[in-house]
């Protein structure tokens, strides 16, 4: 019993890791292109995050007594995926803020990777969101060079630009080409703007498996009916659902923080409506928010729910189950 | 025994360990100030209550007498008010329902009958003594901390901080700083539940476990 418990504990370890790989791989492709656009900073931001993740782990295991994992990375991805969140141009003490937060909240207080509620990710994103709105939403404008000062609020060559969500969050319609948008020209978080590789990568964290297709179709499907029916663009349908698609950090979010097993269900049928919640309660946020960051929030929200949508799942497959045996049997005693 | 008379501030504290009162603490108590004012009326107005309290006659039915505890404190909290108001006014608009809502504390509409006054009168008042201290040194800690870390400030005079963190001053802060506190009483009553030789080799063991 004892082998056959240890052969699945491997199995699951070994899943794990390759996820994880798989992510911290396409984070790293993510990056190209804000290098481009502004820079090494973004390199440095991210290598400041992964460090104090490290960091974290050390301190948080030996404090919190939590049995260290071979090959546990998921730190990691939280931290990369809180430096690409984030603006190019943040201060260096905002990623160290984030990540410390995210992991001593979120992760190791309910112990450690497979038994989080919350995503560190989202948690760390909504508290620095929250205490240093000034630095998480002044987005640099592409193509804008930043130095590698600690802190760059003392720099005066930094162009400044408003971002699609903030636009569309003043009743304002993008003035943005679609293929600005594709390529990532536009102001915004590190890596949530250029379109073409988000959705490259998430077609290939589909085909491996690491995101489940039921999760990110409900969601996207939901964001689009709902652009379709409630557009805030007054250009057109078409300019509404891609906007509603493209802006703020939901294409990212959908990529990266939905891959977190112990934060999302199981059961098919729990992520579709895990999904549909997900998507109209960002839709919802965006209509009467003003933020740009209004995914993680809601995030957390419904990572609060994500087991009750599995109970949702589990009792939807036994009626499904229950009335096609009853049907069978119907069937049989007509014969 | 003498020890477990005091257990009101620390292993049976109101917020940090039962929970209870939890509500000002976290949405209210954001600043020293706050804190202070909910912290001392709470203090006024649960002691006499309960002082009052263990004079109502037994015979009376339950319901009643819970009644009876609940218009008292009433009683007591409207000159307990006023003096609040004149000590510190901003505070008081601040803190808004709060205030009045500690009339109809945990404290005083349950506790009161399954825990203090079926004790004798002497006792009542030590345990009760206890249990209010309790609970303001944990609204006023709270207070200070969300303020000097979230604001910057203590009792509205700026400090050098070099960065402050907003979301402390919010409901999720207070949920975050009072969970943080009560790993930590956790964390000190398991450490003093162990006898003498345990703790050396407890900590020795923690050491190696470190240095590994």
């Amino acid at each position: 019993m004892m082998v056959i418990l240890e052969m699945v504990e491997k199995e699951k370890n070994m899943s794990n890791k390759t996820k994880h790989l798989y992510l911290i791989i396409s984070m790293l492709a993510i990056l190209i292109v804000p290098v481009y656009l502004y820079g090494i900073r973004p390199i440095i931001v991210m290598a400041i995050g992964i460090g104090t993740a490290i960091i974290m782990d050390m301190i948080c295991r030996i404090f919190f007594k939590t049995a260290r994992k071979k090959f546990d990375l998921s730190s990691i991805v939280c931290a990369m995926a809180m430096a690409l969140m984030l603006p190019a141009c943040v201060d260096y003490y905002v990623i160290v803020v984030a990540v410390v937060t995210g992991l001593l909240i979120a992760k190791y207080p309910f112990g450690g990777t497979d038994h989080m509620i919350f995503h560190p990710a989202a948690l760390g994103l909504a508290t620095v969101a929250i205490s240093f709105p000034e630095q998480v939403f002044s987005f640099p404008a592409p193509q804008t060079k930043l130095g590698l000062a600690a802190s760059l609020n003392e720099q005066a060559q930094i162009i400044y630009s408003s971002s699609p969500a903030s636009i569309l969050n003043v009743g304002g319609t993008p003035k943005i080409s679609y293929f600005d948008l594709l390529l990532g020209n536009f102001a915004g978080a590190t890596g949530a703007t250029c379109i073409l590789v988000l959705v490259l990568i998430l077609l290939f964290l589909m085909v491996r498996k690491v995101v489940t297709y039921q999760l990110v179709f409900s969601c996207l499907a939901t964001v689009v009916i709902y652009a379709t029916l409630f557009p805030r663009v007054a250009t057109g349908t078409l300019n509404s659902i891609v906007f509603e698609l493209t802006s703020g950090i939901l294409l990212f979010g959908v990529t990266f923080l939905l891959s977190e097993p112990a934060t999302v269900p199981q059961t098919g049928f729990g992520q579709v409506f895990y999904g549909f919640v997900l998507a109209i309660c960002v839709m919802l946020f965006r209509t009467v928010g003003s933020l740009d960051v209004e995914f993680v929030f809601v995030l957390l929200f419904t990572n609060a729910l994500s087991k009750e949508f599995d109970k949702l799942g589990h009792f939807l497959v036994r009626r499904i189950k229950g009335e096609a045996s009853n049907q069978m049997k119907a069937g049989d005693s007509n014969i | 025994m003498a020890f477990e008379r005091l257990e009101g501030f620390l292993t049976q504290n109101t917020v940090l360990e039962r929970g209870l009162v939890i509500a000002p603490v976290i949405v209210a108590a954001n600043t020293l100030n706050n804190a202070l004012a909910l912290g001392i009326s709470f203090t006024v107005i649960t002691l006499l209550t309960l002082l009052i309290a263990s004079f109502v006659p037994k015979h009376l039915s339950y319901t009643i007498r819970v009644i009876l505890y609940v218009i008292t404190a009433c009683i007591i909290f409207i000159p307990t008010a006023k003096v609040m108001n004149h000590l510190f006014t901003e505070s008081i608009f601040k803190v808004g329902i709060f205030l009045p809502l500690l009339v109809t504390n945990s404290l005083i509409v349950t506790k009161s009958e399954t825990r203090f006054l079926r004790k004798p009168r002497l006792m009542m008042l030590l345990d009760v003594f206890c249990h209010v201290i309790g609970f303001f040194m944990v609204i006023v800690l709270v207070g200070v901390i969300r303020e000097i870390l979230g604001n910057g400030t203590l009792m509205g005079n700026a400090i050098n901080m070099p960065i402050h963190f907003a979301v402390l001053m919010l409901p999720f802060g207070g949920f975050i700083t009072v969970g943080f506190l009560s790993a930590l009483l956790q964390r000190i009553h398991l450490y003093l539940q162990q006898p003498v030789k345990q703790k050396k080799r407890h900590w020795a063991t923690e050491i190696k476990e470190g240095e590994k």
